[in-house]
């Protein structure tokens, strides 16, 4: 497989992979996953084409006749079987590295 | 005349106004050639649905950020300035977080801050420290 590098993980982008795992198996279109990550309109879809030009996303138009619903075909993304594990890894990866040093941990709080 | 108005100017809920089409179809001029007509066609769908004033939050949304946009698909291990520069928010940073409650699959509890993301599992201990949440 064609190795990619893995996207920058600045807050938002984990905000979106967030969004994106807590159902993978549903697709999301991009105000979808802006009201889920929490993130403003149009902060969405630089970090969805950086994830899905790494292979983490993939995307396709609705299938819809645009007629009948009234409205055009609206574009889908879900995270690929390797996006999902990557993502799951690089988050995890991320809030180790966030995590409170243990001198700041409070008594008896577990690692 | 008055109907006409609304569905041609300022727009009824679920149909786009004229001017966010505007906006958003503007917004994807600067794109590569290749993913202007994809953007445009993705940025007018999004509209659909959406109130007037949705719409107008939407497409300024869009139009700011279409720069970011351009430089994903043309540099991808590229970040704008700002977006290099965006970290956690100062609070998290000092560790108040502000949490809140959810249960992971397995039916347990652990709290997740809404702004950063990290999360604790505390079990059934109460919440770790906060400050205004």
């Amino acid at each position: 497989m064609e190795e990619r590098r893995a996207p920058r993980m600045t807050i938002p982008t984990q905000l979106v992979l967030r969004a994106l795992l807590s159902d993978p198996t549903r697709e999301l279109y991009g105000v979808e996953i802006g009201h889920a990550a929490g993130l403003p309109s149009g902060t969405v879809h630089p970090i969805l084409a950086r994830l899905e030009g790494v292979g983490w996303l993939e995307s396709r138009w609705e299938e819809i006749d645009p007629r009948a619903e009234g409205r055009p075909a609206r574009r889908y993304y879900r995270l690929t079987p390797d996006g999902l594990e990557l993502a799951r890894a690089a988050l995890a990866r991320a809030y180790s590295a966030s995590a409170r040093p243990a001198w700041l941990r409070p008594l008896g709080e577990e690692s | 005349m008055t109907a006409q108005l609304r569905s041609r100017g300022t727009g009824q809920a679920g149909h786009p106004t004229w001017w966010a089409s505007w906006v958003v179809r503007s917004a994807s001029l600067p794109l590569p050639a290749g993913y202007r007509s994809r953007y445009r066609q993705e940025f007018l769908a999004e509209l659909h649905g959406m109130s007037p004033a949705e719409q107008l939050h939407h497409a300024s949304g869009v139009l700011s950020r279409v720069w970011a946009l351009r430089l994903a698909l043309t540099e991808p291990d590229r970040l704008l300035r700002k977006e290099a520069a965006m970290s956690k928010p100062l609070r998290c940073r000092l560790r108040f977080h502000r949490w809140q409650r959810l249960r992971n699959p397995q039916g347990g509890w652990y709290y997740e801050c809404v702004k950063c993301g990290a999360q604790q599992d505390r079990g059934s201990m109460g919440p770790p420290n906060t400050i205004g949440a």
